[in-house]
């Protein structure tokens, strides 16, 4: 293959901007942009309770979960509800023609990240702490104002727009990888968050039984629609994706920056690259 | 100069001046192979390999996951701008219309690098920086317009914005026989319908138009039509040729795989 010069233009390399790394993968939450508690926590300039920048006058967990009086057993729930549904409002469908919406009342872990990351509510305001219920202390209980979109706190000489880590503002996905949907578990079609896959998806470009992601491993976590519940694991033909398929908020199975369960960069499967863990492109 | 030589060229000064080690390029697979090594492959091992030298994702240069600049394709590169003419004609000789936009549909994401109006690299959204939708974002990407060549398709004949000499794309297709609307285009009133297999087999790939512009996979009655992707599968699955082909590009008969005469029949 003949490929001459003028027909390619290479541009010099103008400027290369800083690299900001807000976590680590796979070192557990401290110092990670999950961790609103410690003195490495970078939202502490935002901390109500105990005062600004003041740390560990909250518990690590405290801001998503509590043994106690939690709004969901499941995962011990500290924090309310997604105050709205979500849709990905420039596009109904995906192209294989797999419906795309999310309910209010979706009981899927992707509820739980949505209803913070939407920058709808602060990340402090949660349901029970030390003892007090939200209800008896009122509205103005709130640990941290930090809401997600909020621009200073998401690294350190980090000036651009971060709307990357605010995802479904006012209940609208577009742009966003589908979640709350069915995986193709064995190539064979599943009903997921009452989805059925796409009847023009091809059951042949994603991988049958994707590596689960581990400590250490690149891969990811799927999940599985028991008709009442969303629990951890594939099962023949309801099986299905969250945003923790690919992220590990709690950023100790992940394997890359943004709590990545495989590598942001990469060609192939093995090399752990993240996308191709489930889409079969590469080979 | 081969394309391996100079990208070699290019890498070794860049390596030399980093005084870095370099990454063995992958091969090509071959059709049906997948993206890895292919003319699509812009990473680190691929066939052309970022300005920056920094490692990205096989899929960023086109795709990501998170503020896409549409959910369909979750597409990640900067929309061409232009309005197309086809040269020497307007219309099919069946009278079928050409559209000045493929609009939402997959061919407008082609052209978007291949008319040669926006950079490979010009990505919207890499590695947790947003560049927005109407980025000139190269940080960690490529720079290089395709203009002009077997590859430049918008640019061949005509200069920019011209698809002179090219297949017609974003138009209705007659599914069984029959008209169809797509694209805002009718299906030309002259055109032999009996002319067109009714049901093109896979990997051929039809699409349809829900009327609103939305662009699914798959013939519908009445509202079919083609696109780049039709013919081409851009990551070399479906593929059975070079050029990314869903059809052997020789032959003399549909039977025999013949790229062609899986829709026409001649």
């Amino acid at each position: 293959m003949k490929f001459s010069l003028n027909k390619l233009v290479i541009a010099a390399i103008l400027t290369v901007p800083a690299v900001t790394m807000a976590s680590v993968g796979g070192t557990g939450m401290l110092g990670g942009r999950h961790d609103f508690a410690s003195s490495q926590s970078k939202f502490l300039y935002k901390q109500v309770y105990g005062g600004a920048n003041t740390a560990d006058k909250v518990g690590l967990c405290s801001f998503c979960h509590t043994p106690h009086s939690a709004a969901s057993t499941a995962l011990l729930w500290n924090r309310g509800a997604p105050t709205q549904g979500y849709t990905w409002q420039d596009a109904p469908k995906t192209t294989g023609g797999t419906t795309l919406s999310i309910a209010q009342t979706y009981v899927g872990p992707s509820a739980k990240c949505l209803a913070c990351h939407d920058g709808s509510v602060a990340v402090g305001d949660v349901g029970n702490y030390m003892g007090q219920s939200r209800a008896e202390v009122g509205t103005n209980h709130t640990l941290n104002s930090y809401k997600v979109g909020d621009r200073a706190a998401e690294g350190v000489g980090d000036t651009a727009p971060k709307v990357t880590k605010k995802v479904g503002a006012g209940g609208n996905m577009a742009g966003t990888h589908p979640v709350g949907v069915p995986y193709p578990f064995g190539q064979a079609t599943s009903n997921y968050n009452g989805i059925d896959t796409g009847l023009e998806v091809v059951l042949t470009d994603y991988v049958a039984a994707p590596t689960a992601s581990a400590a250490g491993t690149a891969g990811v976590k799927l999940y599985n629609d028991t008709g009442t519940a969303i629990v951890a694991g594939a099962v023949d033909a309801k099986t299905g994706i969250e945003c923790s398929s690919c992220h590990d908020v709690h950023n100790k199975q992940s394997v890359d920056d943004d709590m990545l369960r495989g590598r942001s960069y990469g060609s192939s499967k093995a090399d752990g690259y993240l996308c191709l863990q489930c889409h079969a492109k590469a080979d | 100069m081969s394309t391996k030589k100079l990208r070699s060229n290019i890498i070794g000064v860049a390596l030399a001046a980093l005084g870095v080690a370099g990454s063995a390029l992958a091969a090509d697979p071959g059709p049906g192979g997948g993206m890895r090594g292919t003319k699509h492959d812009f990473t680190e091992t691929g066939y052309i390999t970022t300005v920056s030298l920094l490692p990205i994702g096989l899929c960023s240069i086109c795709h990501t996951p998170h503020s896409a600049i549409s959910t369909q394709l979750l597409w990640n590169q900067k929309l061409t701008t232009a309005t197309y003419t086809w040269g020497d004609t307007t219309t099919t000789v069946g009278g079928t219309v050409l559209p000045s936009s493929a609009n939402l549909g997959p061919s407008t994401k082609c052209l978007s690098c291949h008319d040669g109006t926006v950079a490979v690299g010009d990505t919207a959204n890499f590695n947790g920086s947003v560049g927005g939708v109407d980025a000139t974002y190269t940080w960690g990407t490529l720079v290089t317009r395709i203009g002009g060549g077997v590859y430049g398709i918008g640019t061949k004949v005509g200069g920019i914005n011209s698809l002179a000499g090219n297949h017609p794309v974003a138009v209705p297709y007659p599914l069984n026989g029959a008209g169809g609307r797509y694209n805002n285009v009718d299906l030309g009133s002259q055109v032999q319908l009996t002319e067109f297999v009714p049901s093109p087999a896979a990997p051929i790939k039809l699409y349809n138009d829900d009327g609103s512009g939305h662009i699914s996979a798959g013939g519908v009655a009445n509202k079919s039509g083609i696109e780049c992707t039709s013919c081409h599968d851009p990551h070399n699955k479906a593929t059975v040729d070079d050029f990314f082909l869903r059809g052997k590009n020789h032959g003399s008969s549909q039977a025999d795989g013949y790229i062609c005469l899986q829709c026409h029949i001649k």
